[in-house]
């Protein structure tokens, strides 16, 4: 019987254990007696802890499974109802849950209303973040924040545009020079670098036609900040070739105060880098005055191979930049003095296989060159919300010597002496009114003098230049001498107008102004071979003025852009009587379209027409000697020339693959009434135009492929480019065809496949032709294999490791190859001592020898590569 | 056709809620983002309210040169202070949405990896919540507990059953009560710092045709690649044409950094 009643019991308390209570209900607005959707439905124990929920669903219902309801509440609620509380404990299910319409009762805290200018994030490049070890300039790191990229020039892109501001906390000190903050200042002293997209920094079509480019902004850190900072590295060591001392130095000194910025930098080296190029103004537009050297005396280079590897210079680079602020306005003083010499040598000998015995002619060009660059900058500018002003005068003189001698069985010396003087000065006002009407004045006053003088001496009697000029009354017998003297210069002025507005979609700008231009040449060659006819001075005054306007007119309709560019000008040109007065009218219009369907594909195609005004530095009837063996003279009249291009371009992107693609194409076509032609006058070659009509017509394509490799953490990159120029001329008389072609590919792989492992390689191939009248020269490759590897042994130690080889076709089938083996091997004592050894073209590859062949004769040539050279380097810094 | 109608009508919110969202860079150092959460009882969109009106004005070409026009006058004006702060530049910093629609139990994600547009879904019964026992005071509510392991992650929220809306920031919800903080073991959170009652439209999320439907996880693979190879897109789109790659720039960047979702490996 006990028995009996104990399995009862468990029976009975098995199956209240398994008994589930089925919470199911619906919930209803009590008012419409429509069932709601949404409501939370929470089961809350006696001690109010949540049991069970759940939410009703579109047609109210809820459904729960609980094991007990004892002592539970049932709470459901929703907004704009009143929360319903029902004790389940004497409830059958099913349940009918009606919802009264009522507030809860929110306990609001405002919602702060984030504004659009307001913070959040920000887009700011945190330096530290990217800075590595062995980093020292700011540069070094730009090149690896995300989306910026620093050319070797040190030209800085964002997103593959060149930027077109850049700032040191918010201040532009150095304009277009800023190589100079990219290159010295240390990335210890930089926070964080902003970028600006869209900047558009003071232009007339601002907010009206947009910018795509972007801004840069280094914030310094406040250690940098109200005090001068310095760093300087010294490298010194030993060179095979030249042979003798080789240096490196560079101290750097920066100050950025609230109301004064400066930054000085003195450099110096002598291993084959050419420091002038680093005070390149990026941001430099062409001068108006227009003026180009007639005299070119160029020193023998080595074709198809590195510049550092064949430039044989001293060179050293000063550079000065204030600023000072007053109130809203800025005055800043800039002055650069860059000297480069570079020293050439370059050996050639020909073998002519004759009957009566083989006649072996050898020459001997060995050069300097000689060139010092002095410029300064003074410029105001004074920014308010309304008016924008800015005055740049800048004043620069260039010194160019040049000596080039050739020994052997022509031998002479040319002398050229090549200094340039110029005076500009810019104005700009942007005035705004009405929020975004903007009228722009410009003024621009420029002028220019560019002397030359070119003097070659040849010894009497020695060589066919000898014998050709001995003829003359010369003062010295065994040394006679012929001087070219230019006198050319130039004042332009331009003062222009601008306005812009916006309707419906589309964006007219207006651009008129005059210009005016005067410009005096004089040329004289007293010593002309008397084999060359022809006058040998040029006398002659050029003026023109010039009313132009520049309509353009920018339409969008859907995704496609329509852009329409219609210049017109009259110009009236006089030449002092010694040619025709001239009235032309001018008119080159453009149209171009962009399409866009989608985020990744952009396809445009642009098409112009028009005329234009001939250079007029071509005009000089006179002969004019450019070299020792050069004469050129240029046309006697004034002409126009007429042309037509069309382009078309494609560029594909997929962000999310990594995968870039864009491809080029443009034909276009040019008319001139002159042709160019050339006539050989025993050893001279003589340049002469003649008025006929000549054509020419060009065809470029290029194409790029890129893919992200992110299982090594590198990229790979295909690209090709084609190229056709077709010009005519004439020469010896005889009209002549000529077109060159040219095709090139490339391929580039980098990554990093191991953690103490990167590599860099390129590989590059290209070919040339030359057809003159459809008779085809061979093509001619050249080959270019480099390979750089990175071992990272240790957080203190690094070494490079880098290879590069040449294949260059000299002939059909001959080839001149090279191989050239670098190493470098760094150490990092501390944060601010570093040092460095590198030993490069460790095979000591001194020549650049070679010999072509070809039925009459051969022909050897000899050229000198930077030998091996070891420099061993210490950078210390504030 | 009907899903079409029903997310293109707007509905009215019944909340909106302000969150600052807590991350940070791949360098360790924390960042901070402004969110919004618009919601009713069966629909709810979570945005930064900047990049929604920038997305609202550039959707149209004459909104697009407004936009430009508005970031030229800050430009400007900052210009003439003479100091420029790129922090103020109206720009968009914050690139999502997430859409959770309780009419079809789906969370819509919308998205950017760099300029391109993307989108995905995922149902809502991704996340099984373990109602604790601790109570906590945020913003004046009581809130309770919960716990949830979600795409990698282990959340731990806090909900108010006083606000009878079962949704929360980002893509968390499916409590009795809305959400008003969430964090992860490793910093990462959400922390409301707003509350009111609101009337404001819940619209679409402006261009959503030009998003492409993508999956989760490729999408997380893609942005993880773009962290460690930040060069690669570069070079392989040409701009670092001439420019010689620091080997450095290839490292990877610091190995513990990883997104709020990390099941994509």
């Amino acid at each position: 019987m006990n028995r009996l009643i104990i399995i009862f019991l468990c029976l009975l308390v098995t199956a209240s254990a398994m008994a589930q209570v089925n919470v199911t209900g619906t919930v209803i607005d009590k008012e419409s007696k429509e069932p709601l959707g949404g409501a939370s439905v929470i089961v809350k124990g006696a001690e109010g802890k949540i049991k069970k929920f759940a939410s009703s669903k579109a047609n109210g219902n809820f459904e729960m499974t609980m094991p007990s309801v004892d002592g539970c509440r049932l709470e459901v609620s929703m907004m704009g109802f009143a929360k319903q509380s029902i004790p389940l404990d004497s409830v059958s299910f099913p349940l009918t849950v009606y919802m009264e319409q009522g507030n809860i009762q929110l306990k609001e805290v405002t919602v702060k209303a984030d504004r659009i200018r307001e913070q959040g994030d920000t887009i700011t490049y945190n330096v530290g973040s990217f800075a590595q070890q062995q980093d020292r300039s700011i540069g070094d790191v730009l090149k690896r924040m995300p989306g910026i990229n620093v050319e070797s020039s040190g030209k800085i892109q964002y997103q593959g545009e060149d930027i077109n501001k850049f700032y040191i906390e918010g201040s532009d000190l150095l304009g277009g020079k800023y190589g100079i903050a990219t290159n010295g200042i240390s990335h210890e002293d930089v926070g964080a670098v902003e970028v600006m997209e869209n900047h558009q920094p003071m232009q007339v079509l601002a907010g009206i036609s947009f910018s795509d480019k972007a801004a840069i902004n280094l914030k310094l850190k406040n250690k940098a900040k109200a005090t001068w900072t310095f760093h300087g590295d010294a490298g010194g060591g030993y060179s095979w070739l030249p042979e003798g001392a080789v240096w490196d130095g560079e101290l750097f000194a920066m100050a950025v105060m609230p109301g004064f910025q400066n930054i000085t930098t003195l450099k110096t080296n002598n291993i084959g880098e050419d420091l002038s190029a680093q005070a390149t103004d990026f941001f430099a537009s062409r001068r108006g005055t227009d003026l180009t050297r007639y005299v070119g005396v160029s020193l023998p280079g080595v074709p198809n191979l590195s510049r550092k590897r064949t430039l044989f210079n001293r060179s050293a680079l000063v550079s000065t930049n204030s600023l000072w602020k007053f109130g809203r306005g800025e005055f800043k003083a800039q002055i650069d003095y860059s000297f480069n010499r570079i020293t050439a040598e370059a050996a050639n000998i020909t073998t002519y296989f004759l009957n009566e015995g083989n006649r072996v002619v050898t020459e001997n060009r060995n050069g300097i060159d000689r060139s010092h660059s002095l410029s300064g900058k003074l410029i105001y500018e004074l920014n308010q919300k309304t008016a924008f002003i800015n005055n740049t005068l800048k004043a620069n003189i260039d010194w160019d010597d040049v000596r080039l001698g050739v020994a052997g069985s022509l031998p002479n010396s040319q002398t050229a002496s090549l200094p340039d003087y110029y005076v500009g000065n810019d104005f700009k006002l942007i005035k705004r009114f009405k929020g975004t009407h903007l009228v722009t004045f410009k003024s621009v006053n420029e002028w220019e003098s560019l002397p030359q003088t070119l003097s070659v001496d040849s010894e009497h009697g020695k060589g066919e230049y000898g014998k050709a000029v001995s003829n003359r009354l010369m003062p010295e017998v065994g040394n006679l001498r012929s001087i070219q003297y230019v006198k050319d210069h130039a004042f332009y002025t331009d003062e222009s107008a601008a306005y812009a507005f916006s309707i419906k979609g589309i964006t007219v700008s207006l651009e008129g102004g005059i210009k005016g231009y005067f410009r005096t040449l004089n040329t004289k060659l007293p010593d002309m071979p008397e084999e060359i006819p022809g006058e040998t001075t040029n006398v002659l005054n050029t003026r023109y003025f010039t009313v132009y306007a520049t309509p353009k007119f920018e339409y969008w309709v859907k995704r496609v852009n329509f852009t329409l560019n219609a210049p017109v000008s009259f110009a009236h040109y006089a030449f002092d009587k010694a040619l025709a007065n001239r009235d032309d009218v001018y008119f080159s219009p453009s149209l171009s379209m962009n399409w866009k369907p989608n985020n990744r594909l952009s396809i445009g195609i642009r098409g112009g027409s028009g005329r234009s005004p001939m250079d007029l530095n071509l005009i000089h009837p006179g002969y004019i000697m450019t070299d020792y063996r050069s004469f050129r003279s240029g046309v006697d009249d004034f002409y126009s020339s007429t042309s037509q291009n069309v382009s078309a371009n494609l560029s594909y992107k997929h962000t999310r693959h990594g995968l870039f693609a864009n491809a080029y194409a443009m034909q276009s076509w040019s008319h001139n009434p002159y042709t160019l032609a050339q006539q050989l006058y025993g050893d001279y070659i003589v340049y002469s135009y003649t008025p006929a009509k000549s054509d020419g017509r060009m065809l470029m394509a290029s194409g790029n492929i890129g893919k992200t490799l992110d299982f090594m953490r590198g990229s790979a990159n295909i690209n090709g480019s084609f190229s056709r120029r077709e010009t005519h001329l004439i020469s010896e008389n005889n009209s002549v065809n000529s077109v060159g072609t040219t095709w090139s590919a490339g391929v580039k792989i980098n990554g990093a496949p191991l953690r103490w492992l990167s590599f860099d390689y390129r590989f590059s191939l290209s070919s040339s032709r030359l057809s003159m009248n459809s008779t085809n020269a061979s093509w001619l490759s050249n080959m270019e294999n480099e390979l750089l590897l990175n071992i990272m042994p240790h957080k203190k130690w690094e070494w490079h490791i880098s290879g590069e080889h040449y294949r260059n076709e000299l002939t059909e089938d001959n080839f001149k190859n090279v191989f050239l083996l670098d190493t470098k091997l760094i150490y990092k004592i501390n944060k601010r001592l570093e040092l460095s050894g590198s030993l490069t073209n460790i095979f000591n590859q001194r020549t650049y020898n070679y010999t072509t062949y070809n039925q009459l004769s051969t022909f050897e040539s000899q050229r000198w590569l930077r030998g091996r050279q070891l420099l061993i380097s210490i950078s210390l810094r504030k | 056709m009907c899903l079409v109608a029903i997310t293109a009508m707007a509905q009215t919110a019944d909340i909106e809620v302000s969150y600052n969202m807590r991350s940070f860079y791949a360098n360790g150092v924390e960042k901070n983002n402004k969110y919004h959460l618009l919601a009713n009882s069966t629909l709810s969109k979570f945005f930064n309210p900047q990049s929604e009106e920038i997305d609202s004005l550039t959707s149209t070409p004459e909104g697009l040169a407004n936009f430009k026009k508005t970031q030229e006058a800050a430009l400007k004006a900052m210009i003439g202070l003479g100091q420029i702060t790129v922090d103020k530049l109206p720009r968009k910093k914050v690139t999502d949405y997430v859409i959770k629609s309780a009419q079809d139990s789906i969370i819509t994600v919308y998205d950017m990896i760099r300029d391109e547009h993307v989108v995905y879904t995922e149902p809502f019964s991704e996340m099984l919540w373990e109602i604790g026992d601790s109570i906590k005071n945020v913003l004046g509510y009581d809130c309770v507990q919960a716990t949830s392991d979600y795409h990698g992650r282990e959340w731990t929220v806090w909900f108010t059953p006083d606000i009878p809306i079962q949704d929360g920031p980002w893509k968390l919800r499916g409590l009795p009560g809305l959400i008003l903080e969430a964090t992860t073991g490793d910093g990462i959170g959400f922390f409301a710092d707003g509350i009111e009652q609101t009337a404001k439209q819940i619209k679409n999320v402006y261009g959503s045709e030009k998003y492409e439907k993508q999956n989760r996880k490729d999408i997380l693979r893609a942005r993880r690649a773009m962290i460690d190879n930040p060069m690669g897109a570069l070079s392989a789109n040409g701009s670092l044409e001439g420019a010689k790659i620091d080997p450095n720039a290839l490292k990877p960047k610091s190995g513990s950094f990883d997104f709020i979702e990390t099941d994509y490996r």
